[in-house]
């Protein structure tokens, strides 16, 4: 992302100032907000595209496109993390930042939606096609006593 | 109206073992309700299957839960294709 190096200076210098300039602080805060605010308008530009993307049937899917879409969700991953790490030093100067959580959530939704590969999808689908297949009641009795 | 059926791969039963009692148990909590309900589910965007996910927290970790789905109206099943999961620190 990059505002990345802009949010750097920015705290570096209300970081630094002893005592804490409240100007340099309210700015750092400011500034931090919106770093989030863009990095959860990334995402919703992205999932725009991707709905767009919709193929009308499962079998009539743009692999390609898919892949592509997929890289993006990757590369936001990264740089939410980018702006994560830095909204976590900001926070621990005592300032809250709106919508931090949200954006944390946002990116653990989307790691473990990238913990399926569209390989995985299609594996999966061939398996209902040519294998066995568990029904709910087998998969509850399976996982143990505990589940019922 | 009827609840639709729940039908698990190889795949999605070997991730669904890979995750924590407890938390299996709130996935496929989750599943019944989505079975009682399927217009709940997604479109997956360009994927060419369904998506729901779910958040939970236990002892200090939140856990995020994706699961992959493909619908077969004809035989009102729900087929879970895979289950991704990522957690961190609270």
């Amino acid at each position: 992302m990059s505002a990345l190096p802009l949010f750097d200076s920015i705290f570096m210098t209300a970081a630094g100032d002893a005592p804490p300039n409240p100007s340099a602080i309210d700015r750092l805060a400011r500034f931090s907000q919106q770093l989030v605010q863009s990095a959860l308008t990334d995402l919703t530009e992205i999932e725009s595209l991707d709905s767009g993307l919709a193929p009308p049937d499962a079998d009539a899917f743009d692999t390609h496109a898919a892949l592509l879409l997929r890289g993006m969700y990757e590369q936001w991953t990264r740089d939410a993390d980018a702006v994560l790490e830095r909204v976590a030093k900001v926070e621990r100067m005592g300032i809250t930042v709106p919508a931090a959580q949200q954006l944390r959530d946002a990116q653990g939704r989307l790691l473990a939606m990238l913990q399926v590969t569209l390989d995985d999808i299609q594996r999966g689908r061939r398996q209902f096609r040519q294998g066995r297949t568990w029904t709910r009641e087998e998969i509850r009795g399976e996982l143990g006593s505990g589940i019922q | 109206m009827a609840s639709w059926v729940l039908a698990f791969n190889e795949q999605a039963r070997a991730a669904l073992r890979r995750i924590d009692p407890w938390l299996q148990e709130e996935i496929l909590d989750e599943l019944d309700r989505l079975a009682q309900n399927p217009g709940q589910l997604r479109r997956g965007g360009a994927s060419p299957v369904s998506i729901a996910d779910l958040t939970r927290d236990r002892d200090n970790q939140r856990h995020y839960i994706f699961l992959s789905i493909e619908t077969d109206v004809s035989t009102r099943t729900l087929q879970i294709i895979d289950i991704g999961h990522f957690s961190r620190v609270l």
